[in-house]
């Protein structure tokens, strides 16, 4: 599966590091960013995203990419001129080559960024940089998730500046997903962005220099046109009182050409005074242009200049490999469990070989074989058995298997062929293990046999004999029991092999169906518990509260005054994120600080992880999600590191854990952010409960919140509901895989060691019949042993799978979930009736051997 | 006096069209109670098969054969295994004694099923064999495990007991302390065994002698005076 990632991202030259920045990048950005250290290739291009016109359908529009991150055409061809566009693959269901796409921008008073707003599409594509099928990644617009990306020229973006850069690395030290490559993205990310971060201090103070001399010298050219205008329109005014009066005297004379005069004078006044009234309205465009400037002053501590590794930047990037990730921890144990059921069972299969052919043996050696020669015979025919299981395995292991697992995991990506990696170490295990088990059985039981003489050898092997067991001892206990139970005791511990193969058989069953189910339950309780009991909000929206005045108004409207809301609280919200020593991923955290503190609770159940106790905000610390302080090994009163998108780092203090099964996120109070954080914690955000939570209205509230100016983002739980979703819908195909497995090798087992016991003990059975058991008799005399078995094999499966289930779900969720431990008691007997169902399948086809047997033909033979 | 055993016209034959073997052609005999019989014949003739027929393990082709007043030629698996379960006992050349249970649970193992039961233990000492009732069958000789198997016959407390060859695989000495053991059950129960053999010097001991040749009776004849096994020589 990696390999398959591995050669799109070196064929398209995924970006190793990405730099995404508030603002456009100049040249002197362009310079540092060229000169960070580690980086080989810097590529710039511009990104921005639009909305399709008339539609609320978020699009991200990038500049082609010669170097890095480049494009696989899949359709048509790349944008040249500045009037074309290529769309994502997805949207050529909906899009034909040579139409027409309209963008506009997702904001109320901005721009798109684009020089034009019709674009002719002249081709899709595919980019390692948006994986996912069905989540392409967030945006501001729309509903806060892509819909669709595209891609045209350099010179179809209205800024010659760019705003992003893509880098590669000097020395990437290894393949994606790989350790060292992960290591070392993380550490030189983590280096740049310090680098960055000076730059953008510079970058910040010269915006701000440049800013305030702009409104310096606003301010005093407007003091100046002020003071202009005063003098002029009080001018204006005498002279058009002086003119009045003149103009009064005058036409009281009967002056004609007085009057004219002063007419005249008057025409030119209006003149003058529309000229005024001009330059009060540039000096009312002044004074806005100046709030303007001082608004993006207040914002100036909001620009960032970031750098991300491709865990980072690329949601696919991660998923697909947390998904390998799961792939591995599945790969990893199930296997275990099917090489010991294999071996258990050539190893008997091979005895049992060994053993029929005893007469034969015998006969070969009398005839004057050597013992060599009669061994070469079982060696040569183990080996031919071992070696063509071998490459039937492999097959159906290296290429059948791969493909279902591929197909049922990359449905969501766009990968579109698998490449399959000739695992030999594993195949030479393979064949080691079952030369070992089937050589070897066949090896040892050979010799043991030809240690006996030829004579002996041709009659058939004794029937182990009887022999005194440990219960017998206990008199008084054995007296009791009833017959058919002491015939059983004995026969239970005749063969003790044979005993634990089958309890390790059918307790694996059990434990590997109680997992595979127990695996979709748990994450299926994660969005019931999640959704259900504790976050009762449907998204987040948040908003920039610098921007100007009338701006947030608007964008605090949109909710307040939306009647599709239910209720709402205010909140100051930010995305943080915390790394663990010794990992190379971050975990992203939702940092969230109530404005009032006693109605969060009608959003988010703050329960106590152990006590489920209600928990409350105080002034000593934070409340934690219980992952995240399982992740970073803390516990309460410990502290923890916060930090913010460019690096900087705030200690909290762990005051409360809280059970939470999906994503992270720690709650204060203000009174205790403004102790961490040192400054206030302004509400830049709400907690929105709609009336109507489905998606396609929660969408549509996103939408129109996102069309404000001073929106910033929407943060829907339904997303992370769907993450969840998506990942449960893939591993149900695999968890089929290993289930059906699994109880087939159960059945295996179970039919191989009850065939073995009836064939070996055929006489028995006879003797029984010609005594005169009934048919039910004769079964429950081999069965109770083997339902005995199979009873306590279904209890050491429960067991088993109580713990297999809880170690797997301890690897296998996303990092950001966190898994209910215990298991349904539904899920437990709908395992242990499978069982049961197979045991008595097997026990159906044994009954039909038992009773087929000819009982004067078995009794026939000597003893 | 009614007989305990009548057979009339029994045929047994095994397979079907030109493989068809028959076995047992057109056989009648009557057996009356308590009485020793030894069915007698060469190897081939056909005697394990009419013994078969007669405990109830196969089915008769056709004829008629009456044991006890059941009719076994109307009976299915179901009722056949019932009349083996209730009126029988098998004793085999071949002792087939379950190798892990001990001796008494070999014993135990029959009394279970059947309904008038005797003691396992009393069985084993009937034969001779109370001091080694907790031994397994390995630890025991070819004639003290046929002696259990005897003991497993007669602890079913069976109307009929039927012996196939029991001397078959033991010396004279022990094979002579096998039939005693037949004669003596038969004279303390009063009840019917039947021993079949191709020895034809243990004739004098049975009470009623059937001679088998190819299939089909040779010769009847009873024997007014047996001989007790003691004084028999070959
Ligand atoms: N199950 C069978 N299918 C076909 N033929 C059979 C079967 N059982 C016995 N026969 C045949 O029936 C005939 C009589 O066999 P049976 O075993 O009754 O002989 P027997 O008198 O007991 O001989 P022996 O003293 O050797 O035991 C033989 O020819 C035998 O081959
Ligand atoms: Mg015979």
């Amino acid at each position: 599966m990696r390999r398959t990632a591995q050669k799109t991202y070196n064929a398209e030259r995924l970006a190793d590091v990405k730099v995404t920045s508030t603002v456009s990048l100049n040249a002197k950005d362009r310079e540092t960013v060229r000169q960070l250290s580690g980086i080989k290739t810097a590529e710039f291009g511009h990104t921005t995203d639009v909305v399709i016109k008339d539609s609320q359908h978020a699009m991200r529009i990038q500049s082609n990419p010669n170097k890095l991150s480049k494009l696989t055409i899949t359709k048509g061809r790349k944008a040249h001129a500045t009037n074309e566009v290529v769309l994502n693959d997805k949207l050529s269901g909906k899009y034909k080559l040579g139409q027409q796409v309209t963008f506009a921008s997702g904001k109320t008073g901005s721009t798109t960024g684009l020089k034009r707003q019709a674009y002719k599409i002249v081709g899709f594509a595919t980019s390692t940089e948006f994986l996912k099928k069905d989540s392409l990644g967030s945006t501001s617009l729309g509903s806060g998730t892509l819909y669709g990306f595209g891609y045209v020229t350099k010179s179809a973006f209205s800024s010659s500046q760019p705003n992003v850069a893509r880098l590669a690395f000097t020395h990437p030290n290894g393949q994606a997903y790989s350790t060292s490559y992960e290591h070392h993205a993380k550490t030189l990310t983590d280096k740049l962005q310090k680098k960055l971060n000076a730059r953008n201090k510079t970058r910040v103070a010269e915006l701000r220099t440049e800013l305030n001399d702009k409104i310096s010298s606003g301010e005093s050219q407007i003091q100046n046109s002020k003071a202009a205008i005063k003098t002029a329109s009080t001018q204006l005014t005498t002279a058009q009182q002086q003119l009045t009066t003149q103009l009064a005297a005058a036409k009281s004379a009967n002056n004609a050409t007085a009057i004219a005069q002063v007419e005249n004078k008057l025409q030119m006044l209006k003149k003058q005074s529309s000229a005024l009234n001009f330059k009060r309205e540039s000096l009312d465009t002044a004074k806005s242009d100046l709030a303007k400037a001082k608004a993006t002053r207040n914002q100036l501590s909001d620009i960032t200049f970031t750098v991300e590794s491709r865990n980072n930047y690329n949601d696919g990037y991660n998923n697909y490999g947390e998904d390998a990730q799961r792939i591995d921890v599945l790969g990893r144990s199930f296997p275990a469990f099917f090489f010991l059921i294999a071996i258990m069972v050539s190893f008997t299969t091979m005895q049992r070989m060994v053993d029929e052919k005893r007469i034969e043996m015998g006969t070969m050696r009398a005839l004057g074989y050597t013992k060599g020669e009669v061994m070469r015979e079982f060696l040569v025919y183990s080996i031919t058995t071992a070696v063509t299981g071998t490459v039937l395995g492999s097959a159906l292991g290296l290429v059948v298997l791969p493909r279902i697992i591929f197909r049922a995991y990359t449905a969501n990506f766009n990968f579109k062929v698998l490449l399959l990696a000739p695992h030999i170490g594993y195949v030479v295990v393979g064949l080691i293990l079952a030369l070992a088990s089937t050589v070897l059985a066949s090896w040892l039981a050979a010799r043991s046999s030809l240690k006996i003489i030829p004579a002996e050898l041709m009659l058939p092997k004794p029937p182990v004999n009887g022999s005194r067991i440990l219960l017998e001892r206990i008199k008084p206990l054995w007296r009791k029991m009833s017959f058919s139970y002491k015939v059983t005791a004995r026969n239970l511990f005749r063969y003790k092999g044979r005993m634990f193969m089958t309890i390790i058989g059918v307790a694996g069953a059990t434990a590997l169906m109680i997992t595979g189910f127990g695996i979709r339950d748990s994450l299926n309780t994660i969005v019931a518990r999640q959704f259900g009991d504790i976050s009762q909000y449907d998204l987040v929206t948040v908003y920039n509260p610098n921007a100007s005045t009338t701006a947030v108004r608007k964008a605090q409207g949109a909710v307040k005054n939306s009647n599709q809301v239910k209720r709402t609280t205010a909140a100051y919200f930010a995305n943080v994120y915390a790394t663990t020593n010794g990992s190379d991923t971050r975990e992203n955290i939702a940092l969230m600080v109530p404005k009032s503190r006693n109605q969060l609770d009608q959003y988010i159940k703050l329960r106590d992880y152990k006590s489920s106790k209600k928990l409350s905000l105080t002034d000593s610390g934070a409340v934690v999600s219980q992952k995240l302080a399982k992740l970073q090994g803390a516990s309460v009163g410990d502290t923890i590191n916060l930090k913010d998108t460019d690096g900087t780092a705030h200690k909290a203090r762990v005051a409360a854990i809280t059970t939470m099964y999906a994503g992270h996120y720690v709650y204060m109070n203000r009174a205790y952010y403004q102790k961490v954080y040192g400054k206030a914690a302004t509400p830049n955000a709400y907690l929105v409960t709609l009336k109507h939570s489905t998606s396609k209205s929660v969408n549509a509230f996103a939408s129109h919140f996102n069309r404000q100016e001073a929106a910033v983002e929407t943060v829907q739980s339904r997303e992370t509901k769907k993450t969840i979703t998506n990942i449960l819908g893939n591993l149900n195909n695999l968890i089929l895989v290993l289930v059906v497995s699994a109880s087939l090798l159960s059945l295996v087992v179970l039919y191989t060691l009850t065939n073995i016991n009836v064939s070996e003990r055929m006489r028995e059975l006879s003797t029984l019949k010609v005594l005169g058991f009934y048919p039910r008799e004769v079964l429950m005399y081999i069965y109770r042993e083997t339902n005995i078995l199979t009873g306590a094999g279904i209890l050491v499966g429960i067991g088993a799978g109580y713990l297999f289930h809880a170690y797997i779900m301890d690897l296998l969720p996303p990092a950001t979930a966190m898994v209910a431990p215990g298991l349904s008691w539904i899920n437990v007997v709908i395992s242990v009736g499978l069982t049961i169902i197979f045991s008595l399948m097997v026990m159906y086809t044994m009954n039909r051997k038992i009773q087929s047997v000819d009982m004067l033909e078995a009794l026939k033979s000597v003893d | 006096m009614t007989n305990f055993i009548s057979v009339k016209n029994e045929t047994k034959r095994y397979g079907t069209g030109s493989h068809a073997v028959t076995a047992n052609k057109n056989i009648s005999f009557e057996i009356e109670p308590g009485e020793l019989t030894i069915i007698l014949g060469a190897s081939g003739a056909g005697k394990s098969t009419l013994l078969n027929v007669l405990g109830g393990m196969d089915h008769l082709t056709s004829g008629s054969v009456n044991v006890n007043g059941v009719e076994l030629g109307e009976l299915d698996k179901r009722g056949l295994n019932t009349y083996r379960r209730k009126q029988v006992g098998f004793v085999f050349q071949f002792y087939n004694l379950v190798q892990n249970l001990t001796t008494v649970e070999n014993v135990e193992l029959a009394a279970e099923i059947a309904p008038d039961a005797i003691d396992a233990v009393q069985a084993l000492t009937q034969v001779g064999l109370k001091d080694r009732i907790e031994n397994f069958p390995a630890q025991l000789s070819g004639g003290e495990q046929q002696r259990v198997a005897i003991a497993r016959a007669m602890a079913k407390n069976p109307d009929l007991l039927l012996a196939d060859e029991p001397t078959g695989a033991l010396d004279y000495k022990t094979g002579k302390k096998i039939l005693q053991l037949f004669q003596d059950f038969v004279r303390e129960t009063g009840k019917n065994v039947i021993i079949v053999t191709h020895n034809l010097m243990i004739r004098p001991m049975a009470d009623h002698v059937i001679e088998i040749a190819d299939g089909q009776v040779k010769a009847d004849k009873r024997n007014k005076k047996p001989t007790p096994v003691a004084e028999i020589e070959w």
